[in-house]
């Protein structure tokens, strides 16, 4: 076979330009890890109460009413009285029903690669003690009202329930708490904490995925037949995200609450709740950093075929030099995989859009090396069928080859949307 | 032919999905038909069982409300506090309120006008149960007669249970998210004890007012004022923050059979209509591959054994009518069956033509 010179160095250059090209794309990746932050700088830092006046934010309609209000000064109770009253109560029987509702102040950060997200909530819980009970002349607002240090000072005083965040992993120190006391003995406590919690990141429809950030409270020590975690139809509808949180990257859905129980030793069960809050992630940040560079990857293995004709001697390249092109895809598909599960780290594991798409490259690349070896070095085809059906099958791979490749790659992508 | 079949098959998918939807949506019915049933079970157990305490009768049919206020009182609030009852009332007969053990400083009214069921309770001596709007709001109410010693009938005893024990547990046994519409004429003519944020703009949906809802911010989305205008069992299907949800509406009936509201029950259709939406597409990419690798087949086979060396064998002979000779045509062996005595002709004719 007579060879071209100047058409063998073609496929050279194009690998080369093809391998470097998707290492700088792998490179340009590494900085992607940051996404699913806020926008801006300064609202990263963990804030505390003093930047997020409850009162300006809490879903109750009458928060900012009782921010503009001063400190209630409420009367101190008698130690014996502080005794009895920081026992369980049980005017009401047991197990005391302690209702809790949440609402999502601020979302800060959600690192899907770490699996944590921070944000700032808001917890209610409300319950029945009778010793607290008091005459309505009292408290000419219907309530006596205890915030910060105050607050912080008569729960010392009154039973509450131990309730504990179950995948909080920190917390800012400062807390922004409100405690309030009704004339017929119910307690309001509303509790701020700024926190990063766990999330459990399920990448398998990425980038078209729903992620579920929950905040899971169960009630410590006591068991259910002493403490019960409740909520009502009012603490679903103040269980909810604030109008003007956002989060980059994701869109924001609604909160659910949810309950059960949490088995202990001895047949003990434990209360908890939970809300969740979805959030989908906006499909069009994984399409440059991710589906870009596969997709253009794919075409590689494509190039090796297509680069060479076939004739009545055989084909016009040798196969070697088309070999080279396959295995530089090879390569630049490793450095690629690298790179994205670097950054992506949660879809480097399982079966999800990404590893299916990193299959399918692998997979094309397979059979284009097949094709250089069967067709181009030891003429399998026509050895066994003639050249005619040489020359008609190696057409049929030009253009089926990239239909079904592409054809499964879109496929890939419309299941993970579906 | 393939996509023939692949369209059948995507259209038997399609069916499938929308029977697996039809009978979520007669699951729902038939679970709220179920739970509302309890409901009114449960509620007329409790009032046969307060209404049997034969200090409760004595005080009832000595007619001395103090007395009866203090053997109710306490059973009320526990009741009230721990497993929604929303309402308790000993009437007279017909139906004149005795003692609202919910409201007991409110009593004396005549009821009969707008409470068929007490009406009929105090008229045939029978227990009724269903729902009913009071005073102090819909309820699922159970109301019992009561005798006293000598079986002489001498009023009735309701009890009502709220709805949102009803519809939480709906949501918590079966993952249905459920609201309870009720007519806002009705409410603010018959519900004059009602809170104040009851009977809100925010909760007015077409004719009805947003009662009691497990989801009100989900609810608000997927039950709007066109929608809640029914009269019959209705479904439709609604996507809120990109989920699809099954919506079945249920009209409410009073005793009267007297349409006073609207159930809604939604259900998360997401997986199912994902798991269509996979299917659909690995079906087309089936079908795909069915068309390629077919004309792949055809093409191979019809033109690389028939067609091609049938050119290559036509342009040989033409170049022999031009008297080239120099062409020899390919090994026989290359050839199918059909070509190869043709190929064997034109070998004996160029054999002759170089001669």
């Amino acid at each position: 076979m007579k060879r071209r010179p100047a058409r063998s160095r073609a496929p050279r250059a194009v690998s080369l330009f093809i391998l470097t090209a998707l290492f700088c794309i792998a490179l340009a990746l590494f900085p992607h890890k940051s996404r699913g932050q806020s926008k801006s700088s300064e609202s990263r830092t963990v804030v505390g109460p003093a930047s997020a006046p409850m009162a300006s934010a809490a879903p109750e309609a009458s928060a900012p009413e009782v921010a503009a209000r001063a400190k209630t000064a409420a009367p101190a109770p008698s130690e014996a009285e502080e005794a009895e009253e920081a026992t369980i109560p049980m005017g009401r029987g047991l197990p005391v029903v302690v209702r809790i509702a949440f609402f999502f102040l601020e979302l800060k950060e959600l690192d899907d690669t770490k699996g944590e997200f921070e944000a700032i909530v808001d917890m209610r819980l409300r319950w029945s003690d009778l010793r607290l009970a008091y005459p309505l002349q009292e408290s000419p607002r219907g309530y006596k009202e205890y915030r910060g240090a105050a607050a912080e000072k008569r729960l010392t005083t009154i039973w509450k329930p131990h309730v504990e965040p179950t995948n909080r992993l920190e917390v800012d120190d400062n807390v922004g708490r409100r405690v309030r006391i009704f004339p017929n003995g119910d307690v309001e406590t509303i509790e701020r904490r700024a926190a990063r919690y766990k999330v459990k990141i399920d990448a398998q429809r990425f980038p078209f995925d729903r992620q579920y950030l929950k905040v899971d409270y169960i009630v410590r020590e006591d068991t259910t037949d002493a403490v019960v975690l409740d909520y009502e139809n009012d603490d679903v509808e103040w269980s909810r995200i604030a109008k003007d949180a956002e989060l980059e990257g994701w869109r924001l859905g609604l909160v659910d609450l949810s309950r059960g129980v949490v088995p202990g030793w001895n047949g003990d069960r434990y209360s908890r709740v939970a809300a969740s809050l979805f959030v989908d992630r906006l499909p069009t940040t994984g399409i440059a950093p991710i589906f870009i560079p596969l997709i253009a990857s794919l075409l590689i293995p494509l190039l090796a075929i297509w680069m060479n004709k076939s004739t009545e001697d055989g084909f016009e390249i040798e196969a070697f030099e088309l070999a080279n092109i396959s295995i530089g895809g090879l390569f630049s598909v490793i450095a690629l995989s690298f790179a994205i599960y670097s950054s992506y780290g949660m879809i480097a594991g399982g079966d999800n859009t990404v590893t299916r798409l990193f299959g399918l490259n692998y997979m094309t690349l397979a059979l284009s090396l097949s094709v250089v070896i069967a067709f181009y070095r030891f003429k399998f085809p026509r050895r066994l069928f003639g050249r005619y059906v040489e020359e008609q099958l190696f057409l049929f791979i030009c253009w089926a080859l990239p239909i079904l490749t592409l054809g499964t790659s879109v496929a890939f992508l419309l299941v993970a949307a579906a | 032919m393939i996509g023939l079949i692949t369209g059948v098959s995507l259209l038997l998918t399609s069916q499938m999905l929308r029977n697996a939807e039809a009978d979520s949506f007669r699951l729902m019915r038939d679970v709220l038909t179920s739970t509302l049933r309890a409901t009114e079970e449960k509620a007329l157990v409790r009032a046969e069982l307060v209404s049997a305490m034969p200090a409760v009768r004595s005080a009832f049919n000595q007619r001395d409300r103090d007395k009866l206020l203090l053997e109710t009182r306490d059973m009320y609030k526990e009741q009230a506090e721990k497993y929604g009852l929303d309402q308790a009332q000993f009437h007279v007969p017909p139906g004149v309120s005795f003692l609202r053990l919910h409201r007991p400083e409110k009593f004396g009214d005549d009821q009969t006008s707008y409470r068929p069921m007490l009406t009929e309770v105090n008229r045939d001596k029978v227990l009724r149960k269903g729902v009913a709007i009071t005073r102090a709001g819909p309820a699922i109410a159970g109301i019992v007669p009561i005798f006293d010693d000598a079986n002489q009938h001498t009023g009735s005893f309701e009890m009502g249970l709220e709805f949102s024990p009803m519809l939480d547990k709906l949501k918590q046994s079966y993952g249905l998210e459920a609201a309870v519409f009720i007519d806002e004429k009705m409410l603010r003519d018959i519900s004059t004890d009602l809170g104040g944020d009851v009977l809100t703009p925010e909760k007015r949906v077409g004719k009805y007012i947003r009662f009691h809802a497990t989801h009100p911010v989900l609810l608000r989305s997927l039950v709007l004022d066109r929608d809640v205008s029914v009269t019959d069992a209705s479904s439709y299907e609604r996507i809120v923050s990109g989920t699809p949800w099954g919506v079945q509406l249920v009209p409410m009936y009073n005793y009267m059979n007297k349409q006073i509201g609207v159930y809604a029950l939604a259900m998360d259709f997401s997986v199912t209509r994902a798991a269509q939406g996979r299917s659909r597409v690995w079906q087309g990419l089936a079908g795909l591959f069915g068309v390629v690798l077919t004309a792949g087949m055809i093409l191979i086979v019809v033109r690389g054994l028939l067609l091609s060396p049938l050119k290559a064998l036509n342009d040989r002979f033409g170049a022999l009518l031009e008297g080239d000779a120099t062409q020899p045509a390919d090994p026989v062996d290359s050839y199918c069956d059909e070509l190869k005595t043709l190929a064997a002709n034109y070998e004996r004719l160029r054999a002759k033509e170089a001669k």
